[in-house]
């Protein structure tokens, strides 16, 4: 049996910066000397392109000179992975063939709220579970609430429940008589409004992805269940990513109340973008006096913008670390970006 | 093509941009702006969340309520806009009620990716399509999805009359199209921050939409440091919070310089020092 990873999941606001963090966190363990995969969900092109994993498909070692560990990347193709998913849990049944080219199916796996996390999940679980890595760290989609992510899984496999699966699969028989006579004259009116609304073939369409998707339901939803107690696994930590922003701070606090409410263990707030403590008297030798009125005036501005920030970030729960990336980075060069706010979080660490 | 404008209807602006750059501020004081030129505005929250509640110090529901001169605000869901159009094709409010109550059709409208976008859409050309229920109102200003959701929705009629081929659903979703092709009524307002990331997307955002609508977008640049001071002020400078400085005013050059070749108009809204109520924002107008 090998060695299970420590799996860290990056949870968080959107916009905040949290595939560069998790990139930089990765990069932190791989400082440490341990072998890092970094599984992200849509990185920007220059981020891609500085891990080199851009058009990539599967992990890609980051090129980074003098690591003591290894760096590895990878973007998440969700479409891809459902496919796969759906295809390992069938068996080589030869009607996967038929559902994966349904129209409904298609719409599920790229469009339905939910669908990213669990496939970020199922390629967490198989990756955790391949032993090639010690340290496997999730970027998650952003979300406005922790229970979108963390609750996936559930809410598809309620998808899959025997009482409506069998009412759409009843869409799909050609012998409507049979189910007719057991369905309520209630149930045949909703039925009338949904063909109304949606037309008869998209009616259709789900009736023949609920009969085909019959057959493999109890892969899927084991499948699901394995890759949901991941989560709560102790091996598995929860980081949450924000910025000094109110609102950003305010979302978080409810992503953490949330997270450990429901049993995940979180163990530390990254807040990226800090803006350094006041405090210390400006030295501004060398300004002219108009430069010097500009720079206080702004300063002023720029910190009473932090003021409730500072004062919610008070709220965090006891035993959660904060870590701080300050705006202050120099480096233009991302990879050696990634490796200043990887010394911060050293820092932080120690 | 061109179509006759029917309705009171003239104008739909969208307000998007990534989240938390501030899209719903902005959407409320573009409103505010069209109010005091006179035009009879009604300012939409879509979503499920309500950040209006807090601004206005009150709630909103689907019906629009006046909250000042000229300007209206309603808090369309999409659960809500789906109810109006079910009420609108099927007219009999029993059989809609046992629609909404079956937990069946609930689960259906999970799972039907486009139909909730659908129904916003529906909701908010409804005036110009003379279809659905509508108001009076002149201009209409949605503080819509942030940036991959905002696409989806503008998607949602091609996709849904793609899969639907013949029917009334049919045909209000090839007229939606319509309405956002229809020049000079609608108009696209992407909210954007001086932070790399935030105006990556912001132009790949604003180039999608070039290209499959045709739309000229308005850059918005939040949070703008009102200032003569230049970063090259501030370079090499020791101290933590004069490094911080140099990098805001760094980032802000540069933001201003890429995005000007895009959209040489960009609006620059000043970061100020609070926006609670709507008494914050008044003052700044």
């Amino acid at each position: 049996m090998t060695m299970k990873p420590r799996i860290f999941i990056q949870m968080g606001p959107g916009g905040v910066g949290k595939t560069t963090v998790s990139a930089a966190f990765g990069f932190y363990w791989a400082s440490q000397g341990k072998r890092v995969l970094v599984l992200t969900i849509d990185p920007s092109r220059r981020l891609a392109q500085a891990l080199g994993i851009q058009g990539q498909k599967g992990a890609a070692r980051v090129p980074f000179e003098g690591l003591k560990g290894e760096l590895h990347a990878m973007v998440l193709d969700h479409g891809e992975i459902f496919d796969s998913f759906v295809k390992m849990a069938a068996k080589k049944n030869p009607l996967v063939n038929k559902l994966l080219s349904n129209k409904l199916y298609i719409a599920l796996k790229t469009q339905l709220q939910g669908s990213q996390d669990f496939t970020a999940l199922i390629e967490l679980y198989h990756r955790a579970r391949s032993g090639d890595y010690d340290v496997i760290v999730l970027d998650t989609p952003p979300a406005e609430h922790a229970w979108q992510f963390l609750e996936a899984p559930l809410r598809l496999m309620t998808l899959f429940q025997d009482k409506i699966a069998k009412w759409f699969r009843w869409i799909g028989d050609e012998d409507h008589t049979i189910w007719s006579r057991v369905i309520s004259t209630g149930t045949r009116q909703v039925f009338k409004v949904l063909e109304l609304l949606t037309g008869s073939e998209f009616i259709q369409q789900i009736g023949d992805f609920f009969k085909s998707i019959h057959y493999f339901q109890d892969q899927l939803r084991d499948q699901i269940k394995k890759s949901h107690d991941l989560l709560k696994d102790d091996q598995t930590e929860f980081t949450i990513v924000t910025t000094q922003d109110e609102l950003k701070i305010l979302e978080s606090l409810e992503h953490a109340r949330e997270i450990k409410s429901k049993g995940y263990h979180l163990r530390r707030v990254i807040m990226n973008r800090a803006w350094p403590e006041d405090g210390e008297t400006l030295h501004l030798e060398g300004f002219s006096e108009e430069q010097g009125l500009q720079i206080r005036k702004l300063l002023t501005l720029l910190s009473a913008n932090q003021k409730t920030a500072i004062e919610l970030m008070s709220r965090w729960p006891q035993d959660v670390r904060v870590m701080k990336i300050y705006d202050t980075l120099k480096s233009s060069h991302d990879l050696e970006k990634l490796k200043e706010m990887s010394d911060d979080m050293m820092r932080a660490f120690e | 093509m061109t179509q006759q404008i029917k309705g009171p209807l003239k104008e739909i602006h969208f307000v998007t941009g990534k989240g938390g750059v501030g899209k719903s501020t902005y959407a409320a004081l573009l409103a505010h702006e069209f109010a005091l030129r006179g035009k009879k505005t009604l300012l939409v929250e879509i979503g499920e969340r309500s950040y209006y509640a807090s601004l206005f110090g009150r709630s909103f529901q689907y019906k629009p309520q006046k909250v000042e001169n000229q300007l209206e605000v309603a808090h369309w869901s999409s659960q809500e806009c789906l109810k109006s159009y079910v009420l609108s094709l099927v007219k009999v409010q029993a059989l809609y009620k046992l629609f909404f109550e079956n937990p069946i059709s609930q689960s259906l409208i999970q799972v039907a990716p486009a139909l909730a976008e659908l129904s916003v859409m529906g909701q908010i050309t409804s005036s110009p399509r003379q279809y659905g229920p509508h108001g009076d109102h002149e201009v209409l200003v949605v503080d819509a999805y942030a940036t991959g959701h905002f696409l989806n929705l503008l998607r949602a009629p091609e996709a849904m009359a793609e899969t639907i081929q013949f029917g009334p659903m049919h045909e209000q979703s090839q007229k939606m199209q319509e309405v956002l092709a229809q020049s000079g009524m609608c108009h696209c307002h992407i909210v954007t921050l001086a932070e790399e990331l935030v105006l990556t997307e912001s132009f790949e955002l604003y180039d999608t939409l070039k290209k499959e609508l045709n739309w000229n977008s308005r850059l918005v640049l939040n949070r703008y440091l009102n200032t003569t001071l230049k970063a090259r002020d501030l370079q090499n400078k020791s101290q933590l919070l004069l490094q911080a400085l140099h990098n805001k005013l760094f980032q802000q050059e540069t933001a201003i310089q890429v995005l000007k070749e895009k959209d040489n108009a960009i609006r620059l809204m000043p970061l100020l020092e609070r926006i609670h109520s709507y008494e914050d924002f008044r003052g700044f107008v």
